[in-house]
């Protein structure tokens, strides 16, 4: 018998006890149920948009009445793909049609986000955000305001809260198992050119809003706010000094946008958050690790592993737990349902996440309008994460130190 | 003609590789990227492989409840089950369960065998699918490939792109326009033995199909829905014209599958469609080679 069977029969043996006193928050909840569906529109009709659409299916509780993009092409495919919800050329034309949906799901680019967002809570309509949640600290801390009186629950699309892996390894680290942080790191690599093919001139402006200098929170803002969100989330601490640099390494085609950058989020205590994102390499992805002085935590969005220091105490559960080779290293594979699966001899089947990160922020939204409950993500979190990534965009642009100040992480009033 | 752009990303276990012909390079790029991020789409839609896909979802609960789909997904299944009725049960997307006893599969499935395309029910007034009972599974391995490709040609020709050609591990492919100057067709060799098929192909799809590619076990991976072995020796190849149109264009998909049932059954069946050229290889000699016209473009093959 290998050792992970040999730790998997006495997992079942054992029938568990020792992974379900330290697990036993974290198995995968049940999908929300609702008598009635909850009549959803979805705003953006882009990449993004068609995604939600795809994660909205599985969830019994939703039903997608509406769809809302400004490009006929883009709703007409996304029509096709839904052809029992109405079509909309603009928010203020969905809104006119305000009884016929009680839920929102905005998708539209960042800069566009304000006008829908405010006007649907506005309407009294519950209203999921994507994150970044807006391009300008004025439009997000007015965002965060209007949220603040919503009627519904207003939701932030920082998906790493909502996903099981990252929420077990949040009680990870939070119940001492990495001791004090020592370093934090993340990267997004994806080699791709971030431009949207379009049929015509003005189509292909207006899809290449990241590509617009202008409009963009380049990789640094766009991607890096939900990767500067596992952090602050994890520690509740945002950092007092950013530093970055940009330049472009692959795609010469006339941008203004950086396709490979570097970002450096200092902490009061000197700990800092080393962040680097290319479109010129895809080696690695997208990870984020947190280092401690007795485990490190690497966290890859559908898998996480937890890697002890030799030094580190063990605790009961370790030798039912399943391990993964790195190199020199063996990580401990983090798995939500741990328990479950371990009683049923499935530990190894648990490894990876049953759907994606987008499908259990949505599955949060949805259960906290069924169940009354505060969003998983609130729009003052959602406001802070967003001052840090346009405070990271504005470091990287300049190429100078930008200081994180209280008042910029304030609310309004 | 301006110069070809390559681009590949590896997705459904395989390389798909783009080659794009347009005078502005950003929007050759851009366009490429966009056709390997919908073959990516697809994946993360159709893999049996990966517990997060909408078919281990539609696996898993589509026994409890009718779950609805869009309307490419329902087009898609109802292909399926066209080809299953056509070709008398030797492409059978119901055979998941068997691959898993054979070790073809790393997820478990919901169990049972092969029962047919009866146990899956259709809505199609609600677009909505139920599986029949518990242990019923859907693999759509042997089409998979194919309706991704068709998806991305058509997000190429929504970006404009005339020219081009899209392969995933060159046993399935899509050649849009010409490859070269006006009238230079894409030339695909389908096979690597002498005597394989060469086909000149211009807005058209094929598909070849083995059960040498992958063994385990012993066992080759293209199974016998109907009982027993596929010759390994075994090829084929099918080829057919692109509809383009608002209907959802499905010629690769038809490709695949039907290329799938020739290898299973060792010769053309009755039922397949007149517009669809087709060649199998059985005793190591190709045979039965059935041309069909040059360019079907807007004639359709279903």
């Amino acid at each position: 018998m290998s050792g992970i069977d040999r730790r998997s029969f006495m997992m079942q043996a054992a029938g568990g006890i020792a992974g379900m006193a330290l697990l036993s928050e974290l198995a995968l909840a049940d999908p929300p149920v609702s008598s009635d569906p909850i009549r959803t529109a979805v705003i953006g009709m882009g990449q993004q948009g068609r995604a939600i659409l795809g994660e909205l299916a599985k969830l019994q509780a939703v039903k997608v009445v509406a769809l809302c993009d400004a490009d006929e092409r883009r709703l007409g495919a996304a029509q096709r793909r839904s052809p029992d919800a109405a079509v909309y050329a603009s928010h203020e034309a969905l809104l006119e049609n305000a009884r016929e949906f009680d839920a929102v799901i905005i998708a539209t680019p960042t800069h566009e986000h304000v006008a829908p967002a405010r006007a649907c809570i506005e309407a009294g309509k519950h209203v999921y955000l994507e994150a970044p949640i807006a391009h300008t600290i004025d439009d997000a801390k007015a965002i965060a305001a209007a949220a603040r009186d919503a009627k519904g629950v207003f939701a932030v699309g920082l998906l790493a809260r909502s996903n099981p892996i990252y929420k077990l390894a949040r009680t990870f680290f939070r119940s001492d198992a990495v001791r004090d942080v020592v370093a934090l790191r993340a990267q997004n690599f994806r080699k791709t050119s971030w431009r949207v093919p379009a049929s015509d001139a003005d189509r292909e402006r207006a899809f290449n809003w990241r590509l617009d200098p202008d409009l963009s929170l380049g990789l640094e803002g766009e991607w890096g706010v939900h990767q500067y969100d596992v952090f602050q989330w994890y520690t509740s601490r945002y950092p007092s000094i950013i530093r970055g640099s940009g330049s472009i390494r692959l795609h010469n085609d006339g941008r203004r946008v950086d396709d490979t950058v570097h970002v450096q989020l200092g902490m009061s205590d000197k700990t800092y958050i080393d962040y680097q994102a290319s479109l010129a390499s895809s080696f690695g992805g997208r990870y984020e690790v947190l280092h401690g002085t007795n485990a490190t935590i690497k966290l890859a969005w559908t898998h996480g592993w937890m890697f002890k220091e030799a030094d580190a105490p063990t605790q009961g559960w370790e030798v039912y737990a399943n391990r993964q080779q790195y190199f020199n290293d063996e990580g401990i594979t983090l798995i939500a349902d741990a328990t479950k699966l371990a009683s049923q001899g499935k530990l190894k089947e648990g490894i990876g996440l049953p759907n994606d990160s987008l499908y259990y922020g949505l599955e949060d939204f949805y259960r906290s309008i069924i169940e009354n409950q505060p969003p998983v993500c609130t729009a003052d979190e959602g406001m802070r994460a967003t001052v840090v990534a346009i405070l990271a965009h504005r470091a990287v642009v300049k190429g100078l130190p930008v200081t994180v100040r209280d008042e910029d992480l304030a609310g309004l009033g | 003609m301006a110069e070809a752009l390559r681009l590949a990303s590896f997705a459904m276990g395989t390389r798909f590789e783009v080659v794009v012909r347009h005078g502005d390079v950003a929007h050759a790029r851009a366009a490429g990227e966009a056709a390997l991020a919908e073959i990516e789409r697809w994946h993360d839609l159709l893999s049996v492989f990966d517990r997060s896909s909408f078919l281990s979802f539609v696996n898993t609960h589509a026994h409890e409840r009718a779950i609805g789909l869009d309307a490419e997904l329902f087009a898609l299944l109802s292909l399926c089950r066209e080809v299953w009725r056509a070709s008398g049960g030797a492409f059978d997307p119901t055979i998941a369960s068997e691959m898993v006893k054979l070790g073809l599969h790393d997820r478990p499935q919901s169990g049972g065998g092969p029962v047919g395309f009866d146990a899956i029910i259709l809505d199609e007034s609600a677009r909505t699918i139920r599986l029949a009972h518990e242990g019923v599974s859907i693999d759509l391995g042997g089409v998979a490939k194919g309706f991704a490709l068709d998806r991305a040609a058509d997000v190429l020709r929504e970006c404009g792109i005339e020219h081009a050609f899209i392969h995933g591990g060159t046993s399935s492919g899509v050649a849009l326009g010409y490859a070269e100057e006006q009238g230079t067709p894409w030339r695909v060799v389908l096979g690597v033995d002498q005597g394989a098929p060469c086909r000149d192909l211009i807005d058209s799809a094929y598909s070849v199909s083995s059960p040498s590619g992958r063994v385990a076990g012993g066992t080759h991976h293209i199974l016998d829905p109907r009982g027993g072995e596929v010759d390994a020796d075994r090829c084929a190849a099918v080829w057919c014209g692109m509809r383009f149109g608002p209907s959802i264009g499905v010629a690769a998909a038809l490709c695949d599958a039907w290329s799938t049932a020739m290898v299973v059954l060792g010769h053309r069946p009755s039922g397949m469609p007149m517009t669809m050229g087709s060649a199998v290889r059985a005793g190591g000699v190709w045979r039965d080679q059935r041309n069909t016209l040059d360019r079907l473009a807007g004639a359709g093959a279903a």
